[in-house]
């Protein structure tokens, strides 16, 4: 070939990697992203977490919709058992979904068991949840890697609308490309606002109802849709194949009915699987699960639900001799993030201001304060003492009537150049305790802007402007602004602020309470 | 299949591989067969009639070489000529017929026939009907080779929203068996995807305002339909070079260069200006086979006028068979003759107001002037019937309601607040564009002149902005091209 055509073909690859750069660049900002904060989807970050785990790590694999997402947490069942578990699991997630993730699980993955809720076995979908199966499928496979798996999926998938575009389902940017004018912070930025655990969504909703019990006997088998039956032999052979162990589960819903659960357990036992129903009283009621605290609604389990309900499983796994292969660092930050996720839950529900001030400073928390009017009437010696242990350098011996403004955490998070922080065993804060209103600003080294305002007894009493206690995290206020001490806790592991209260400390007369906290 | 799918992306790419790799002598037979096959995408039924139509054009040419008399050169020309008009006109003509003896006699009509028009017959016809006439004034020879005159008929650039070639340009350039050169495709590429910025960047975000406006009229008045008449003639320009761009652009990456179609009509300084800047294609094929045929300006002033006349009108009617059409064209030839009356008196006032003819100023206020009376003459293309586009001018003409440009209304007529602004910055960018190109620069020459990074920056850089802003995707209809439709 001559060395021209030798140097066009070049020029034309090379133009045509870095087009594909850039547009990859941009599909990866562009693209919709299902969850930054709790009570919504999973499955896009699913995605994102699932093609970075090291391979062959898992050891058990969950498949299904909605209730494993919510259901099943692998932190907790890795706490448990040390068995690493991932759920893949999306939104009304059917068993053609499943049969095509399970797929691409196993290019990656060699896990020897996978658990494959059923539920999905006789879906039932309403008109409307039909007319949204295509944006289940979206949800589903937008995010999954070009393969030829994906193609044959998303071929699959036009056998049923021939609506769907085969371009934009294997590259999404085509169809989210206007999303330009409804991006923001995280789409720039999203590994830091991520909150799916190991494929594990997190809800803290709560439902109506005192008990959920379960059926004590099996009605008459329903028979299941045809198509999905015919999705689940692929799956049973696909398992087989592969030499997985699948087991079948049905997970905890008011509303399953035994006649499918009886249907389903006849499948497994032609196929010779092992079938869990969490619906049947001998293995739901035990579990002990209160709806008003542990479910979101009559279909799924909340985040503490699920805490109890994924031990439960923890517990049927290893009586099925599911074992784990190991221990993995990876799971040990992924079980630390669950436990910080359950905690800053417990620290929204503490009403005693000393189990409060010491619960978040002696966890991994930035805590902001201000105070509003006189703000330390009510603090007892001990009182400030707990307050002075947890602001080093901090000297309340003369402060009635001041105001002040606190912030203070590890000192990883804040920038060591600034003059005003004062060190401390690895802690830093800033105070100013003083006569004037005070204003205080500044940075944490991952960029975040705080703006702290106080207008104490002094300040305010004879000013126009009255008291005011000003907490601004990224340029929003959210302090309580109440006479007393005002709290704010932001958590830098999911960069929110998980807490904003204020105790009330003005009357030396009554005891500290706090007047408000995060429901 | 339209330039602005991934359908024609596919089918593009394959074809220019094809046609790269073949040896010089087989690339008509492929530029034909792609042609066909790109037409049989769209109907295989009516590619039949397009190869029959070839064919026809074919031995008609070879027929006036041997005979050339006058009555065969007009029937071989109204033959070639029979398709368009039954196509598009037959029905127009029922309804003219219906509307006028249906008065008299109150049994008549009404009349039509279901048809649908070829894709592209104004463009193939007024090709083929051009190269007739040039065989027949020995201008140029009847072509042998039947795959050259296939692909010149039905050249698939083209067959969307033209240009119309001619037989001294296109055709020679098939014959040429050299090699293709490698700046030819990236000015090719640099080409489509700027036609597809002007298209799905800017236009279909002004059809988005026009649309909000025209298709709900008897909500807005004054200044937000002045906004709505000047964003149709500026959508009407950006889909119509958008598309152009792309053809010309599909056409150079396959090694040639079709006729320019657009010089920045819209920063001439006079309407007759405008007129040798827009459509430039249409315009020269209405004045070399009708205005010149007719005398043009040799026979005396009136009738110079009356020649004018009679092309605008044919421009209005081959846009389409419809009254407010013609309308539209005569409307546009009575600008032109009224300006070219008006001219001594101007100069008479730019004297004597001590105003020089060549300053920046005046040259803005005509462009500005230009602009206005195009935009009044565009609601009658735009506006689906003659009394709608005067239900337009009264709606426009009440009272001015300026404070409705500031108020938000504008973000309500079909884009969001940051769309909006997106379409005026881009508005801004293509009128620098045009600027320069007015001003003598040549832009894209000039990119392309530049080290091989830097055309790959740009190109990129064109590439993501029609990617991330551009108006597409499962809701837009890709065949939304306003020129398609003639």
């Amino acid at each position: 070939m001559p060395k021209k055509y030798i140097h066009r073909t070049i020029k034309i690859i090379l133009l045509a990697a870095m087009l594909v750069t850039v547009l990859f660049v941009l599909q990866n900002i562009l693209r919709h992203k299902s969850i930054y904060k709790l009570d919504e989807t999973p499955e896009t970050e699913m995605w994102q977490e699932f093609y970075k785990l090291e391979k062959n790590s898992l050891d058990v694999v969950f498949l299904g919709n909605s209730h494993v997402y919510n259901g099943i947490n692998p932190a907790v069942l890795y706490g448990e058992t040390g068995l690493k578990g991932f759920d893949m699991s999306t939104s009304n997630q059917d068993l053609f979904v499943s049969y095509h993730l399970f797929k691409e699980m196993l290019k990656t993955q060699s896990p020897s068991v996978v658990v494959l809720d059923t539920y999905a076995l006789h879906l039932d979908l309403t008109d409307k949840e039909e007319s949204l199966r295509s944006t289940y499928y979206k949800m589903a496979f937008d995010d999954m890697r070009l393969s030829s798996n994906k193609i044959e999926a998303v071929r699959e998938w036009q056998k049923e609308k021939d609506d769907i575009d085969l371009i934009e389902r294997l590259f999404p940017i085509f169809e989210y490309h206007s999303r330009w004018e409804e991006l923001n912070d995280a789409d720039f930025d999203a590994e830091a606002l991520r909150s799916v655990n190991l494929g594990y969504a997190y809800s803290f909703k709560t439902c109506e109802g005192s008990e959920f019990k379960g059926y004590d006997h099996y009605d008459e088998p329903v028979e299941p849709q045809y198509r999905y039956r015919e999705w689940l032999d692929k799956i049973i052979k696909l398992a087989a194949d592969n030499d997985i162990e699948l087991i079948l589960v049905l997970l905890p819903d008011m509303t399953v009915s035994s006649g499918a659960a009886a249907a389903t357990g006849q499948i497994a036992d032609e196929n010779g699987l092992t079938f869990i129903d969490y619906n049947e009283a001998l293995r739901l009621n035990p579990i002990d699960i209160v709806p008003s605290r542990e479910m979101r609604d009559i279909h799924h389990m909340n985040a503490f639900g699920a805490v109890k309900l994924t031990k439960a499983l923890a517990k049927d796994l290893t009586e099925c001799g599911v074992v784990s292969s190991g221990s993995n660092a990876y799971f040990d930050r992924k079980l630390s993030y669950h436990n910080k996720v359950m905690l800053n839950r417990e620290v929204s529900t503490i009403e005693d201001y000393e189990t409060y001030v010491d619960t978040i400073f002696n966890n991994d928390y930035i805590v902001f304060v201000s105070a509003k009017e006189e703000a330390f009437a009510g603090l007892t010696d001990s009182d400030k003492e707990t307050l002075m242990r947890a602001f080093p350098g901090l000297d309340l011996s003369d402060c009635w009537g001041r105001s002040f403004v606190g912030a203070g955490g590890h000192s990883e998070y804040f920038l060591n150049k600034d003059d005003n922080l004062c060190r401390s065993d690895g802690r830093v804060s800033y105070t100013i305790l003083n006569t004037e209103k005070i204003d205080l600003s500044s940075t944490l080294k991952d960029g975040t802007g705080f703006e702290l305002e106080s207008t104490g007894y002094f300040a305010g009493a004879d000013s126009a402007d009255g008291f005011n206690a000003e907490i601004r995290i990224a340029g929003r206020d959210f302090a309580e602004n109440e006479n007393g001490l005002n709290f704010v806790i932001y958590d830098p592991l999911t960069r929110e602020v998980i807490d904003h209260c204020v105790f009330i400390t003005t009357s030396a007369d009554k005891p500290i309470y706090r007047s408000f906290y995060l429901k | 299949m339209t330039f602005n799918t991934f359908g024609f992306l596919g089918f593009f790419l394959i074809v220019m591989l094809v046609y790269y790799v073949l040896p010089g002598k087989l690339r008509p037979c492929l530029a034909a067969l792609a042609s066909l096959a790109f037409y049989a995408l769209y109907d295989v039924k009516l590619t039949l009639f397009l190869v029959i139509y070839i064919l026809y054009v074919y031995f008609a040419a070879r027929i006036f070489e041997k005979r050339n008399s006058k009555i065969v050169f007009a029937c071989l020309v109204i033959l070639a000529l029979a398709p368009l008009l039954v196509f598009k006109y037959l029905n127009f003509s029922l309804h003219i017929m219906d509307s006028v003896l249906g008065r008299l006699i109150s049994s008549f009509g009404p009349h039509s026939v279901s048809l649908v028009a070829p894709l592209g017959i104004s463009y193939f016809t007024f090709k083929s009907v051009g190269y007739l006439v040039d065989v027949y004034k020995k201008d140029t020879p009847a072509e042998r080779n039947l795959p050259v005159l296939a692909a010149f008929v039905s050249f698939f650039p083209e067959m969307l929203a033209g240009p119309i070639d001619r037989s001294n340009n296109l055709l020679c350039q098939l014959k040429d068996k050299g090699e293709k050169k490698f700046s030819d495709l990236q000015a090719g590429m640099l080409l489509l995807f700027y036609g597809y910025f002007e298209k799905m960047c800017v236009a279909d975000r002004l059809k988005a305002i026009v649309d909000g406006v025209y298709d709900n009229i008897n909500d807005y008045s004054g200044a937000v339909v002045m906004v709505a008449i000047a964003a149709y003639s500026l959508e009407i320009y950006l889909d119509f070079a958008g598309c152009t761009h792309m053809a010309l652009g599909v056409g150079k990456s396959l090694g040639f260069d079709l006729p320019v179609n657009f010089r920045q009509p819209y920063l001439q300084t006079s309407v007759a200006a405008f007129w040798r800047n827009w459509h430039i294609s249409l315009m020269d094929w209405l004045k070399d086979y009708i205005y010149i045929p007719l005398g043009g300006s040799r026979k005396g002033t009136v009738r110079k006028y009356v020649n004018a006349l009679t092309v605008f009108a044919v421009s209005g009617l081959w846009h389409g068979a419809g009254l407010n059409y013609i309308l539209w064209g005569i409307l546009n030839g009575l600008l032109q003759i009224g300006g070219n009356i008006l001219n001594p008196f101007k100069d008479k006032f730019y004297a004597l107001l001590k105003i020089g003819k060549e300053s920046e100023g005046l040259k803005w206020f005509k462009r500005l002037g230009t602009f206005i009376l195009m935009s009044c003459t565009w609601v009658f293309f735009r506006a689906p019937s003659t009394s709608y586009a005067l239900s337009i001018f009264k709606r426009a003409a009440m009272k001015p309601e300026i404070n409705r440009l500031f108020d938000g209304t504008l973000y309500t007529l079909g884009l969001s607040q940051k769309s909006f602004n997106m379409m005026l910055l881009f508005l801004l960018f293509v009128l620098l564009f045009d600027y320069a190109c007015v001003k003598g620069s040549k832009p894209l020459e000039t990119i392309l002149k530049s080290h091989f990074l830097f055309k790959c920056f740009v190109f990129i850089l064109l590439a993501a902005i029609v990617v991330v802003f551009g108006i597409y995707g499962t809701a837009f209809d890709a065949n939304s091209f306003i020129y398609i439709q003639y």
